[in-house]
């Protein structure tokens, strides 16, 4: 069976107001490869959203709110509607979930020429052959995300083994092994004559009673395994939540280093300039002109004084030579006397000497900026640490606002649902162990307890009915299917790990990876988890090697492939996909066109469009021109 | 069924029962079949009936 996507339709969702998206050429023909690039807010997330739950059902019971939140807000719309065209073989089915948005309701609505009524029917239909297929588990494995991706090697998912189990519809072998038992009720129903006695309608009422505790116990099991899918994906929200903002909490800190980097490198200009300043204040001529002008003055005027050349001693002695002094008094012999007992004592050849450098400075003492600049730079690197002040106070706001409450609350869930998630592991450990000597476990919480009981009880109802020849078929059928099923398990999961490896060496190159097993989750072989763009490639390479093998040919509709893969990985992901997959259907972002949507640039089975929005409306650009000058004009924005 | 793997594997498991040619045969043919959805609850009631019991049910 091969399963095409030929369009999708929107009208009035969110902010598209009415669009085509065709994966068929002008002939009808598929479009191998389709890339998809929506701006921001146009609704990615949406249109894989419609897609999953129109094909596993969960359409049929969309609630008030999610209706509410299709609708356009700038327009005034009462209907909208969303509608996918698959071609299953030679046969198209269309698929169209519309929307009442004054009274909030969908409705579903199938067309295919073999349907009844006119080709059209309110409900899901899909072709015979695979009509039980669409579950949630199966159609989460073709309509992708890289969260999805992620969990292939998440210990705490069964995503690898639930994969195989889905994709190659091994399931099938439960549906055998229930219609064996059903066979055999229905032939011991038909022999209740032969044996009326009231221990045969006992054991008959304790059969009932343990059938429909097994059938508690395995809806339970179900039920727990979605509770368990859901809280893996709350898990999955939060581990991203708390990576985001520990991100940010990250980006913050390495901003705020920065700033206190910038803050110590201005302080340290500052410490200089007051050192600079400090230097250029023991020269009084440099704080202003008037300043350098009396100076000047100053050494000018000492010129002035005439100071002998030799000493000042030499000038007291001469001078007590003498009849009048400088001063114009008379030089007595008294007064000689004391001039040349004190001559010493005054103005020695090296005060005289400071003397002339003191006046040298002062004649050569000249105003000139070098003060005024270092008082200007003082200023500037106050500013500077001023802003750096403020930025710093933001960057704190920021940080408490990043990193305080929010990612102490995301913490604290995520303890919680781990928490859940280890009790929703036990209760399923408890209720599925085939563990028969656990005393703990009893029919009323083990299922394979249960099915033993049952089939104690089956033994004594065929004994009394005289249907143990249809109870050893029974028993031999269910040895040969469960026998059958465990053999395909094993050697489906053999050649997988072989082929997955085989494309992982040309995938991931600058590092050993292989699986070494797939025990619910894939066992890497000595390595304890891969990278974010190592778990994309090793989930593509995995998922690629199973549809390849596949039974059914199936598209492979994907949000956001690339991801975090670096770009040699992009390059060897990008060669591997068309490969693999019957149809691609790519939703990019702009930062995931370099080295993976471009490699399909000379591909002509490959079909590029672009969808922007404007306040009112959205258009649609076919062709790579515009793709390719799209991404490069918004990759910043991603 | 379009995977060789399981076509083979299935085959080859059915092999090793202790049955006839003709119900090995059969049986394999019910699950290729069974895969394409072209089954019938009769299809499975016959199958049963040819395995190869010890009858022990007193008359």
């Amino acid at each position: 069976m091969k399963m095409i996507i030929q369009e999708l339709e929107y009208q009035n969702i969110r902010r598209i107001g009415a669009l085509k998206l065709s994966f068929i050429d002008s002939k009808g023909n598929p479009i191998k490869n389709n890339f998809i690039m929506m701006a921001n807010g146009t609704g990615k997330t949406t249109t894989l959203g419609l897609i999953k739950s129109i094909f596993d059902g969960t359409a049929d019971h969309l609630k008030s709110k999610e209706i509410e939140s299709l609708k356009p807000l700038n327009k005034n719309v009462e209907r909208g509607f969303f509608s996918i065209t698959v071609k299953f073989d030679d046969t198209i089915y269309k698929y169209k979930l519309a929307f009442d948005y004054i009274n909030k309701k969908s409705t579903f609505t199938c067309t295919a020429p073999s349907l009844t009524g006119g080709g059209r029917e309110l409900s899901r239909r899909f072709p015979d052959s695979i009509k039980d297929l669409f579950t949630q588990e199966f159609v989460r494995r073709f309509v992708f995300d890289g969260e999805q991706a992620t969990k292939v090697l998440n210990n705490q998912s069964n995503e690898a083994e639930d994969a195989i189990k889905y994709l190659y519809r091994l399931d099938e072998f439960d549906k055998i092994l229930f219609d064996n038992n059903t066979i055999l009720e229905s032939i011991q129903n038909s022999e209740i004559g032969r044996g009326t006695d009231q221990s045969l309608k006992y054991t008959r009422t304790q059969k009932d009673k343990l059938k429909k505790t097994l059938n508690n116990l395995r809806s339970k099991e179900k039920q727990l395994n979605l509770n368990l899918t859901d809280l893996e994906d709350v898990q999955a929200d939060l581990d991203s939540k708390i990576g985001g903002i520990e991100k940010k909490f990250t980006d913050l800190n390495s901003e705020k280093n920065e700033i206190l980097s910038k803050i110590n490198a201005n302080k340290s200009d500052i410490d200089n300039v007051i050192r600079q300043i400090m230097n250029l204040s023991k020269k009084p001529c440099l704080i202003s002109p008037a300043i350098s002008a009396n100076m000047y003055d100053l050494g000018n005027h000492m010129t002035s004084l005439k100071l002998p050349k030799s000493s000042s001693k030499d000038f007291f002695l001469q001078l007590a030579e003498q009849e009048f002094c400088i001063c114009d008094r008379r030089i007595d012999d008294g007064a000689k006397k004391a001039i040349i007992d004190n001559a010493g004592g005054y103005l020695g050849s090296e005060q005289q000497s400071v003397l002339n450098i003191i006046k040298n400075k002062l004649m050569q003492s000249s105003f000139d900026e070098r003060l005024n600049d270092e008082f200007s730079k003082l200023k500037k690197y106050k500013t500077k640490a001023y802003k750096l002040g403020q930025e710093l106070e933001n960057i704190q706001n920021n940080l408490e606002a990043a990193g305080g409450e929010e990612i102490i609350r995301a913490k604290e869930e995520r303890i919680s649902n781990l928490e859940k998630i280890g009790e929703t592991k036990a209760t399923i450990k408890k209720l599925v162990s085939k563990d028969i000597n656990d005393e703990d476990l009893t029919p009323e919480n083990n299922i394979c307890k249960a099915q033993k009981e049952l089939e104690i009880l089956d033994g004594k109802i065929a004994s009394k009915t005289k249907t143990n020849t249809a109870l050893k078929k029974k028993q031999v059928m269910e040895k040969y299917i469960n026998c059958i099923k465990d053999a395909a398990i094993k050697r489906l999961k053999e050649t997988i790990i072989a082929k997955t490896n085989n494309k992982l060496e040309k995938v991931i190159t600058d590092d050993l990876i292989k699986i070494e097993r797939i025990e619910n989750y894939i066992v890497l072989k000595n390595k304890d988890g891969a990278s974010e763009g190592q778990t994309l490639g090793i989930a593509y390479c995995y998922l690629g090697t199973m549809f390849e093998d596949a039974e059914l040919e199936f598209p492979f509709i994907i949000d956001s492939p690339a991801g975090k893969m670096d770009y040699t990985k992009r390059r060897a992901v990008a060669d591997i996909i068309p490969t693999v997959f019957n149809q691609l259907i790519a939703f990019v972002t702009s930062t995931e066109v370099e080295g993976f949507a471009n490699r399909f640039y000379s591909d002509m089975n490959t079909k590029f469009v672009t969808i922007t929005a404007t306040k009112d409306e959205t258009l649609m650009h076919e062709g790579i021109d515009f793709f390719d000058k799209y991404q490069k004009e918004h990759r910043e924005e991603n | 069924m379009r995977n060789k793997i399981l076509e083979h594997v299935i085959r080859e498991t059915i092999d090793t029962f202790p049955e006839s040619e003709e119900f090995k045969q059969m049986l394999e043919q019910y699950i290729q079949n069974r895969f394409k959805g072209n089954v019938s609850d009769s299809d499975f009631g016959f199958l049963l009936n040819c395995i190869n019991v010890t009858e022990d049910d007193p008359q």
